[in-house]
């Protein structure tokens, strides 16, 4: 009460304009809008309650079994990538299958570096007949000539 | 009769005697239904004089009760109840208005103005003019010194507890009050 009678006596001396204003609250609200709230936090802590109970349960249940499959995942992927099969080159993987001292390598990396070996090969033999023909050509000898005499 | 019967036992319970049942596993819910109806109404109406619109002020005040009811377990008894749910109530309306502000992409001032064009047509205020220059003058004032403006003029508080809402001094909160006051009477008086 004190206070209020404070405030009034100040603002009476501070601010006459605004001290001549009524202080009434002229807002309002929807009809029975306080009567119903209590009921709408009520219902809404029921749903917090539920979903906090359910996040438990889960965490529990599942979300804790998953991120330890998940960690477990990344392990093994880490280890995997960075195994030695990283640092071979083709010749050296073939070298090591041959001598079948590495024997736990990956299908896919063997296919590929047997694939690219053939093909290198496949190369070289095709730059070889070139030269035979062109020498044929160039000396003017007769193919037919040389199969006769073998 | 139901607003009675709460009624009746509001006044019969102080805040810690409904702490203390709150505590208790069997009534959590009756104590609790119990601090909403006994603080809805002062927390509504300061956070519906900062934002101004009923539904942006319920939205906030159910925001608030929820988080309350979240923290309540945690709550220690240096500070009273209601300070504490006053000082929620804040945060979540300054919250509120900033947010506000990002989604339209629009400044302080603007917010402010809009809120004042928005008064003169909202049908759940009833001022008259000078009741509308008023809210229109306090609408200007910057966010802070507006809250301690209504803290003060309308809240009636004592400054020792607006301190500890607003974690500010009571020199500070003082000073902001004056001049929120000297801005507002120069506005009235100009306009």
């Amino acid at each position: 009460m004190e206070n209020k009678k404070t405030i009034s006596d100040n603002l009476k001396n501070e601010a006459p304009f605004l001290s001549k204003i009524e202080k009434i609250n002229h807002f309002s609200t929807p009809n029975n809008y306080f009567e119903v709230l209590p009921e709408v936090i009520s219902s809404k802590n029921v749903n917090t309650n539920k979903l906090q109970f359910l996040f438990d349960k889960l965490s529990y249940k599942v979300l804790v079994p998953i991120s330890m499959f998940a960690v477990l995942l990344f392990i093994v992927f880490n280890m995997n990538s960075n195994s030695i099969e990283e640092g071979l080159t083709n010749e050296q993987l073939c070298e090591l299958i041959l001598e079948e001292v590495y024997i736990e390598i990956d299908d896919y990396l063997v296919y590929e570096s047997y694939a690219e070996l053939i093909e290198e090969d496949e190369i070289d033999t095709s730059t070889d007949t070139e030269e035979y023909i062109n020498y044929l050509l160039e000396n003017d000898i007769d193919i037919n000539s040389i199969i006769e005499e073998l | 009769m139901l607003v009675d019967f709460f009624g009746l036992y509001m006044e019969h319970y102080s805040d810690d005697k409904l702490l203390s049942m709150f505590r208790e596993e069997d009534s959590r819910n009756y104590a609790y239904n119990l601090i909403v109806r006994k603080h809805q109404e002062r927390l509504y109406w300061h956070i519906r004089r900062m934002v101004i619109v009923h539904e942006d002020a319920d939205d906030v005040v159910q925001n608030t009760l929820v988080k309350a009811w979240k923290g309540l377990h945690n709550f220690k008894e240096e500070a009273k109840l209601y300070t504490w749910l006053y000082r929620i109530a804040t945060n979540e309306a300054i919250t509120f208005l900033n947010k506000k502000r990002k989604r339209f992409f629009i400044s302080i001032v603007d917010v402010e103005h809009e809120l004042s064009e928005h008064l003169a047509s909202d049908e759940n205020y009833s001022g008259d003019e000078i009741q509308l220059i008023l809210q229109k003058a306090i609408l200007t004032l910057p966010e802070k010194q507006r809250l301690v403006f209504n803290m003060k003029y309308y809240g009636e508080m004592k400054y020792e507890e607006m301190s500890t809402i607003l974690d500010t001094s009571i020199g500070a909160l003082k000073a902001s009050y004056h001049h929120a006051v000297k801005k507002i009477e120069n506005y009235i008086k100009e306009d």
